[in-house]
């Protein structure tokens, strides 16, 4: 098992290296290496974790203990040691499904997406390196390891946003990404610190062992523990682009669409739910803070699909889509439905990868082009995208018996039943609200008229069958794998695997496992209600058949709609632009920070460097009069050394040295 | 001579012989150097897993060879492993610099192996006098090698600075053994040892002790003894420079450890003062000069007085604690950063003989602008070794420094506390000058028109493929050592305890 799991850190790191080294002379060859490290990787991940689920030797520890090994020690400094170690458990093995598969799909994708690319093997090599620095995050078996992984993931996300750095917005649209992140990562890093301090040891079952000893003993405070999962939180409030730090994911889709199916909606977004499900045990010790993450994430999803209703970009939409999903992985974690949190995370994780690898084969369809008012009509033409699109969109509305369903009904279940009764009420809203943004953007693409720009439209062609096959399985897996693992509500196979790891957690919250019964079924009825009634209305007002149903005449169209609720105008203004977070950022940071930031450069250009410079200048001046005493002379050093050993000699018999 | 004697000579024999080998080889077929190099280099291999081999891997018990006036122990054999690296690396580089110019590789070859043998005897003297021999028998072949341009002014010059000065620092170090065996008798070290251990100090053994001190000073080129090392390095051809800067450097620490650490270490509060005010003068001094540089073998013979300094940090924090206390981090400080340093100093030394007089560079730091367009490869081999010299991690610089600096940091005396905060902003100014030249290659343009460097073509010519396989050897070496520490900390460790007990 070791060797698998070397191996699979191992296939992706090698087929960047090799692409790097020898990618460019290959040219249009150039994705075979990279393309095979990772289908050859996702078999072995396949079998990493399938062994882990079904308790294959080595994985038979009890409450789903894992199994850990060290790679090696990496950091060794008297008490302050670190082995790049390993470990799989049910959570990784879950992590390690979606990583996988989307991944390799993605490559594979990839081929005909990027064909006409001229940086075709810089393009693979960055993917290469993402997967490696992706799974090794989640392997990690620390958080130094982690943390490492962490800004690798950023790292590769920078080099694919900005991907065609020559295009101006997207290398700005990189640069925001990683810089919003380094606000996250100071807090992670922050986090991690305070666990060092605290426990003595950045190993992930060792720590959680060691702060759970700690607060037994009564050796913490309350707050402390607070206040390490809340810097920890800060981390993946960054990395998963929640509120207040989401601004940096829709300018992400400046990168080619395949990336952003992989890194920004599959798995690299992921990590921050990842993160918190793997640091449940400090979690479930500071119940204020899990109040404060269900709130960023509800909050975050209201917030997000609220702005997806106005966008025209289909990326941007799918990436707002992506933020509120997130946000409701963000409520599930708070509300302690550890598990539904994590099977949202899986289901959302190929629905949404397959979206974006479906908006990716709108767009090239229409010759990169990405406003949804210059679309329309498209089912017709590319009958594949179109099928894996509205399978997708399905998923994502909330209709059963698609995956989007039955894990969210089961983040908003849990949370009814936890009491966090706000949680679930908006979580509710959003539910309707998604289905209705989905809709509208499966309407202004594939049906009604045709806005295609006439020189275009004669060239619409359905993507090579490298693109199409991809859609497929991820549409068939998007199909199939709720009802794989979630049926029987509450109870289904994603249960049996990551219940009893989370269980601690659930017993020290206090939470209680209750069968399914009527009730569930009535929230169940009712947010499935709320989807129809969302997607109904979408196909209302976007779609093409309107002569067929009889609606009121005030619902009858658009504008009528809008004119008729009031405030309508306002929330159109706030959701158009985005409520303003942009300008407000821009406001704080860019123009006020920007003007406290040239006063504090004059500061450090007069008054800093000035000092600075004054030493520099002293310290240049010394070292030029120490070169003076280099003459050449050869008796010049002889007796230098002379009275270098003199002074020695007084000074050992005046006994100095002592 | 019996069998064990043979196997505690092994290494030292391997060496001889293969030197010999070289020169008989040289004196049947004249000219026919590239023989010259293929032995050189495939003997030193073998000389390289003969030490491995017969002292026992790193935890082989102590073989004695003569009655006893010679040993090796965890220590030796790790030094040693540290002179065959130096000695492959140089003879892996130096080809592609003397064959243009016209200098017989044999010869070097011959000259540089004789150097390695004292250098052995050096690290595996268990008596005074033996390491009088081999510190005699290392630097008169560098003599040798500093004027190996035989034509060349500078080289002739350096050279002459260097034998009289070292001829000079020798007969101060022997005057001080001498002192020593005066006040003890005996010039077996085990035996020194036992005979200083408690008694007071008097005025005659502190004579001794500021001779040994004084010449000791100068053979590792710390302040103020280190006039002659910028003159001889920068004259020197620059493989030479490269080993004389490591080679001599390594051994002279060998001696140290064997002298002031073994010998005397039971009255190392005599003298770890003068280790703390030489370390804080050889630091400070070698990154002032070096700032002010803009020749890069002058700029790197300087930081080499520096990285003296910070070995010395080492010893400081070893000295400062109480004789017969158990801690020994400092000595292991010394060790790992002797092995990172003759990684890094020897890459960088070498990419600036690779680049010498190719078109359009020189040893001036502005002419390596825009090399990363030129000659991406040995851009980024450079910058490697430089960022490694600064000590950034993941490299092997790091991790010197951290194990030194730590050592000092613990220590319960707190001038060496101040001494560990002094390498600290000492590192900081040396990142300066370091970066300055990874700024020249990276962000500055070559002016229009410049030629390819010409480092190409490594499958068609012999020397050029000898070079790169050295450049390469030291970058695995300086990312290894940074990566993945643990086998050189597990032998560091080993060779430490053999030093302060030996049994």
């Amino acid at each position: 098992m070791e060797t698998l799991v070397t191996l699979l850190l191992a296939l992706p790191i090698a087929g960047f290296g090799a692409t790097a080294l020898v990618g460019r002379r290959l040219g249009r060859q150039a994705f075979w290496l990279p393309v095979g490290a990772i289908v050859t990787a996702w078999a072995v991940g396949m079998v990493v974790a399938f062994s882990a689920l079904t308790g294959q030797p080595p994985f038979t520890g009890e409450h789903g203990q894992g199994f850990g090994f060290s790679l090696y020690r990496w950091i060794p400094a008297g008490d302050f040691t670190v082995d790049l170690g390993l470990y799989v458990d049910n959570l990784t093995a879950a992590l390690l499904i979606v990583v996988c598969t989307v991944g390799m799909l993605v490559h594979v994708y990839s081929i005909g997406y990027m064909e006409h690319d001229p940086g075709y093997w810089r393009f693979f090599a960055y993917l290469n390196l993402f997967m490696f620095s992706m799974l090794l995050l989640v392997l990690a078996d620390n958080f130094l390891v982690l943390f490492v992984a962490w800004e690798l993931v950023g790292l590769c996300s920078y080099l694919l946003i900005g991907f065609w750095y020559k295009r101006r917005s997207a290398a700005l649209a990189a640069k925001k990404a990683f810089i919003v992140n380094r606000v996250g990562d100071l807090g992670f890093s922050l986090g991690i610190f305070a666990v060092w301090t605290t426990v003595g040891t950045l190993n992930f079952q060792d720590a959680f062992r060691g702060l759970d000893q700690k607060i037994a003993a009564g050796a913490l405070e309350p707050w402390m523990v607070t206040g390490i999962a809340l810097l920890i939180f800060t981390g993946a409030v960054g990395k998963s682009a929640q509120f207040p730090l989401h601004v940096w994911l829709p300018d992400a889709m400046e990168g080619p669409t395949p990336v952003s199916a992989l890194i920004h909606a599959a798995t690299m977004v992921n990590a921050g739910v990842y993160m918190v499900a793997r640091a449940n045990p400090i979690f479930a010790q500071a119940p204020e803070a899990m109040v404060v993450v269900a709130g960023v994430g509800i909050f975050t999803a209201i917030l997000a699909a609220s702005i997806a209703f106005t966008q025209n970009d289909i990326k941007r939409v799918l990436a707002y889509s992506t933020l509120s999903q997130l946000g409701y992985m963000f409520a599930g974690l708070g509300v302690g439905a550890f598990t539904a949190a994590i099977f949202h995370l899986v289901t959302h994780g190929f629905f949404k990868g397959l979206l974006f690898l479906g908006s990716g084969s709108v767009i090239h369809a229409v010759h990169e082009e990405q406003d949804m008012r210059k679309m329309g009509g498209l089912a017709r033409r590319i009958p594949w995208t179109y099928a894996t699109m509205l399978v997708g969109s399905l998923a994502m509305a909330g209709i059963p018996p698609l995956a989007g369903f039955f894990s969210k009904d089961e983040i908003l279940g849990s949370a009814f039943r936890n009491g966090f009764l706000v949680v679930w009420a908006v979580g509710f809203v959003v539910a309707g609200m998604s289905a209705f943004y989905m809709f509208r953007m499966m309407g202004l693409t594939f049906w009604g008229e045709s806005r295609v720009d006439p020189h275009v439209a004669a060239k619409i062609h359905e993507s090579p069958w490298s693109m199409r096959v991809p859609l497929v399985l991820l549409a068939a897996a998007t199909v199939v794998i709720g009802a794989l693992l979630g049926w029987p509500l509450e109870g289904g196979t994603i249960h049996a695997w990551l219940d009893p790891l989370f269980e601690p957690a659930r017993e020290l919250l206090g939470l209680e496992h209750e069968a399914f019964g009527g009730l569930d079924v009535a929230l169940v009825l009712a947010s499935v209600a709320m989807a129809t009634l969302g997607l109904a209305g979408a196909v209302r007002l976007f779609g093409a058949g309107a002569g067929r149903f009889r609606w009121p005449a005030r619902l009858a169209d658009r504008d009528a709609l809008v004119a008729s609720v009031p405030g309508a105008r306002f929330l159109y203004r706030a959701s158009v632009n985005k409520w303003w977070f942009d300008d407000l950022y821009h406001l704080l940071f860019v123009v006020i920070g920007g003007r406290a930031g040239a006063a504090l450069r004059w500061f450090d250009e007069r008054i800093v460097d000035g000092s600075v410079n004054g030493i520099a200048t002293v310290t240049v001046a010394a070292g030029r009069g120490l070169r003076v005493i280099q003459t050449g002379r050869v008796q010049n050093y002889a007796m230098g050394i002379a009275l270098g050993l003199v002074a020695l000699t007084l000074a050992y018999l005046a006994g100095l040295f002592r | 001579m019996t069998s064990a004697d043979l196997t505690a000579l092994a290494p030292l024999l391997a060496v001889l012989g293969v030197a010999i080998l070289v020169l008989a080889v040289d004196f049947v077929l004249p000219g026919r150097d590239d023989l010259a190099v293929a032995l050189g280099v495939v003997g030193i291999v073998v000389v390289g897993a003969v030490t491995w081999a017969t002292g026992g891997g790193v935890d082989g018990a102590i073989q004695s060879a003569f009655g006893g006036s010679y040993a090796v122990d965890a220590a030796t054999t790790f030094l040693d492993l540290v002179f065959v690296v130096i000695a492959l690396i140089t003879l892996l580089v130096a080809p592609d610099y003397l064959g243009p110019r016209g200098l017989p590789f044999a010869e070097f070859t011959v000259t540089l192996l004789f150097a390695i043998s004292g250098a052995f005897l050096i690290a595996g003297s268990a008596d005074l006098l033996v390491l009088f021999l081999g510190l005699e028998l290392l630097v008169l072949p560098g003599y040798m090698l500093a004027g190996f341009h035989k034509r060349e002014g500078l080289s002739t010059e350096g050279a002459i600075k260097y034998f009289l000065l070292g001829s000079f620092s020798s007969a101060i170090f022997l005057f001080g053994l001498a002192f020593v065996w005066g006040f003890t008798g005996t010039t077996r070290i085990a035996e020194v040892a036992a005979a200083l251990a408690g008694g007071p100090l008097g005025p005659g053994l502190a004579m001794g002790l500021a001779f040994l001190t004084a010449g000791a000073a100068f053979k590792i080129a710390a302040v103020p003894f280190h006039y002659w090392t910028p003159d001889a390095y920068q004259g020197s051809p620059t493989p030479v420079t490269a080993y004389l800067s490591t080679g001599p450097k390594v051994a002279a620490f060998a001696l140290i450890l064997r002298v002031f650490v073994e010998s005397l270490g039971g009255i190392r509060a005599e003298w770890v003062g003068a280790i703390v005010v030489l370390a804080a003068l050889t630091m400070t001094l070698g990154n002032l000069v070096a700032l002010t540089q803009s020749n890069l073998k002058r700029m790197l013979a300087y930081s080499s007085i520096a990285h003296t300094g910070y070995i010395l940090v080492g010893l400081a924090a070893f000295a400062a604690e109480p004789a017969g206390d158990p801690s020994r981090s400092g000595l292991e400080g010394i060790l790992f950063y002797t092995a990172a340093y003759a990684f890094m100093n020897l890459g960088a030394f070498a990419v600036v003989s690779a680049l010498q007089r190719r078109p359009g560079v020189t040893s001036e730091i502005g002419t390596y602008a825009g090399l990363i367009r030129r000659e991406p490869v040995a851009a980024v081999l450079m910058a490697l070794f430089l960022l490694s010299l600064v000590g950034i991690p993941p490299t092997a610089g790091f991790f010197g420094k951290a194990y030194v600096i730590l050592a000092a940091v613990q220590s319960t005396d707190p001038a060496v506390v101040a001494l560990a905060v002094l390498a600290v902003l000492n590192a900081a100014a040396a990142a300066f000058y370091y970066l300055r030249v990874v700024v020249f290659m990276f962000m500055r343009e070559a002016p229009e028109g410049m030629p390819p460097v010409g480092l190409g073509g490594i499958l068609r010519e012999r020397r050029l493929f000898l070079l790169w396989t050295g450049l390469a050897a030291a970058g695995v070496g300086t990312v290894v050592l940074g990566l993945y520490p643990v086998p050189i900390l597990e032998m560091v460790v080993k060779a430490a305890a053999a030093l302060v007990a030996p049994g």
